[in-house]
């Protein structure tokens, strides 16, 4: 857990100014410095002042020489959590860094999934603004019902197969968007993806925060510490999560023996587990197909890949990987009377790529997507 | 589309017989709990008159003192064509009989190869156990009992359907060992293949390729690289989870990845040698970093082309 006196150097603190807070999870166990250079050697290109670092063991803090902005760069408990965070006074460098870190394929942004964001309704009674977001994607569609041979589709990605989608901002309280919006329209729709609110406490006192789904907290103003209490929260929401997918992960250890080959030494096989998705039966069909063109074609934003191994009508089963940890998974979709379940053998995954796989399910599928534990 | 099979028949009854000698399986580790201790497709040497050959059994055990046990995995995939009883017998003899061979191995390279493990052993005995399907077993019981009687040899199956080991053929040396197996209903072994060991020595050709290419795109990917030296491959496949040959010397292993580079430069042509520096290769199309799709069409292609060689 951290603490907020290391956060922030006292002297520093101008509380009304925008302070970014990035909670980035790394797959490899690197040092604050290499990432650190993965990623200011990006951004320098496109910023033309000088930066200048300094080093405190695991803490490292990049000034510009004209201050205008600061980013501290720290490692928390274990290799798997970082945190930037900076502040600024001018948006400019926002999307090089975001650039920069999409660049990084090991290393990902946290997920706040639409409950852990509903969870920080605990802070603040009212909500300013909530954003509602859902996608549709067409693709899967003209997939299949179009006559498009197969060695075409290349040339149809680009230009038919974009993801489409469409954002709505309503500004209403949250507990009045799901009483009237939920009847009119789509229920899923109603799922929080960013929230913006003012989080009350009596000790250190009030500040105007937003938080979205990829666990960045943006301090708007107020009291700084506040602000601070909620990036706490969604360390701590993240560890847990991880802690919790960490039951089905592999993990393996090897000593190397004289001849240069390795001995296992310590292994825990990996534990197939399952996720289940709520729909009407008559959907079904079209979300199999979706299904699977996301789990072996997926989309140039997602990056994970596969092939497929069996189909018989709706059920099939596939082999994914997905870059962030080089994970390699088994899946198999299958539906019986009740529900279509999804069966998970994690191969080669560590739980980032758990991470990543429920949340890609969860976004691009449906916001039903459970992890529902152990298969047995 | 691609009817594909990944579970290689052998490699299954290599990991549920591995499963048994690892002390992470705890209630099945019928062998690890006797203090026993195995591992996979090792390489030992026969001594052939003058000549030195080398030979490589499924699986190598021993309780640390007295005994050593060899096993030889049957998965018998269609490798034999079924005609009269006759040449039944004639065929599964034919089959058992390569497992005697191991008698002759050398002692020395067996002691060296259990020094390796930090374990010492003098004189011991050694016993041969043929591991075979079970569905494959139930087929031709007696005939197999009398071969394996005649060769005398030991004979274990796994039942792969309800999940159960059995001793048929031969007796341990091992009392303990006799004990555990003589029950009639035979023991319970993990109810999911492990996944101990993904390639053997045995591995069929087009799996490796698979694998070796999978691991290798996933890697590019992951470091958004599109170039990488022959040193480092080494690296990549024994780092990757499950590690590819990592019970392999480093030397036999750099031999594998040369050919299976080899054959992913001149056959799938999914890399190049680079124009500018020795031992050094790129992707054949560096678009494959950015598109999901095109990753996809690779492992397709190779996948149908293992589907297509069963």
């Amino acid at each position: 857990m951290i603490k907020s006196s290391e956060l922030i150097e006292t002297g520093d603190i101008l509380s009304d100014r925008p302070y970014y807070h990035y909670l980035l999870l790394s797959s490899k166990d690197v040092k604050p410095s290499a990432i650190t250079h993965e990623i200011f050697s990006y951004i320098f290109q496109s910023l033309s002042e000088r930066l200048i670092f300094s080093k405190d063991n695991e803490t490292i803090s990049v000034v510009t020489v004209s201050k205008k902005f600061r980013f501290i760069i720290q490692k928390i408990d274990t290799a798997q959590y970082l945190l930037i965070y900076y502040n600024l006074s001018n948006e400019s460098i926002k999307q090089p860094l975001e650039n920069a870190i999409a660049r990084i394929k090991w290393l990902i942004f946290t997920w706040m999934s639409p409950e852990d964001l509903d969870s920080f309704e605990n802070y603040s009674s009212e909500y300013d603004v909530i954003n509602l977001f859902t996608s549709y994607d067409p693709y899967y569609l003209l997939k299949k019902y179009s006559k498009i041979q197969p060695e075409l589709h290349i040339d149809y990605n680009e230009r038919w197969y974009k993801p489409r989608s469409i954002e709505v901002n309503i500004k209403i309280p949250k507990g009045d968007a799901r009483e009237f919006l939920g009847t009119i329209l789509n229920q899923k729709i109603t799922e929080t993806v960013k929230l913006r609110f003012k989080a009350k406490f009596s000790n250190p006192g009030e500040a105007t925060i937003a938080i979205d789904k990829d666990g960045k907290v943006i301090h708007e103003h107020g009291e700084l510490r506040a602000t601070e209490k909620i990036v706490s929260d969604v360390i701590q929401k993240t560890s847990t999560k991880l802690m919790d997918f960490s039951k089905y992960a592999t993990f393996r250890s090897y000593s190397k023996l004289s001849d240069g080959s390795f001995d296992l030494t310590d292994y825990k096989p990996a534990q197939l587990f399952y996720y289940t998705f709520k729909m009407p039966d008559e959907k079904l069909e079209e979300f199999s197909v979706k299904l699977e063109n996301l789990l072996t074609i997926s989309k140039k934003s997602l990056q994970i890949y596969g092939v497929r191994l069996s189909r018989e009508n709706r059920d099939f089963s596939c082999l994914t990987y997905i870059p962030t940890d080089r994970s390699e998974l088994k899946m198999k979709f299958i539906h019986d009377d009740e529900s279509p379940i999804l069966i998970v053998d994690p191969l080669n995954a560590s739980p980032l790529g758990i991470l990543t796989l429920t949340r890609i399910l969860s976004e691009k599928m449906t916001w039903s997507t459970k992890l529902s534990g152990f298969y047995e | 589309m691609n009817k594909l099979d990944w579970d290689d028949l052998h490699n299954q009854l290599l990991n549920w017989t591995y499963s048994l000698y690892r002390k992470e399986y705890r209630e099945i580790a019928y062998f690890s709990n006797e203090r026993y201790f195995g591992r996979p497709d090792p390489s030992l040497d026969i001594e052939d008159g003058s000549k030195r050959k080398i030979v490589t059994p499924d699986f190598i055990a021993s309780n640390g003192k007295e005994i050593v046990q060899i096993h030889d995995i049957k998965g018998f995939e269609g490798s034999i064509h079924w005609s009269s009883d006759e040449n039944n017998e004639t065929s599964i003899r034919n089959k058992l009989k390569k497992i005697k061979t191991y008698e002759n191995i050398s002692r020395d390279s067996i002691i060296a190869f259990f020094q390796k493990y930090g374990i010492q052993l003098n004189n011991f005995t050694i016993e041969l156990v043929v591991v075979l399907d079970f569905r494959f077993y139930s087929r031709y019981p007696e005939i197999f009992d009398k071969c394996a009687k005649q060769l005398g040899i030991i004979v274990w199956t796994i039942d792969v359907d309800q999940y159960k080991i059995r001793k048929h053929v031969g007796r341990h040396i091992d009392k303990n060992i006799e004990k555990i197996f003589s029950g009639k209903n035979g023991l319970p072994i993990v109810p999911r293949c492990p996944d101990i060991i993904l390639m053997t020595r045995q591995t069929d050709r087009d799996l490796k390729r698979y694998h070796f290419t999978a691991n290798l795109i996933s890697f590019f990917c992951q470091e958004s690289k599109k170039i990488i030296k022959f040193d480092e491959i080494d690296d990549i496949m024994v780092n990757s989870r499950p590690p590819k040959y990592e019970y392999l010397t480093l030397e036999e292993r750099k031999r594998e990845w040369e050919a299976l580079l080899f054959d992913a430069i001149e056959h799938s042509k999914i890399f190049k040698r680079s124009s500018t520096s020795r031992d050094t290769y790129e992707l054949h199309n560096p678009a494959i970093l950015e598109s999901p799709y095109l990753r996809h069409k690779i492992l397709e292609e190779l996948a149908n082309k293992r589907g297509a060689s069963r």
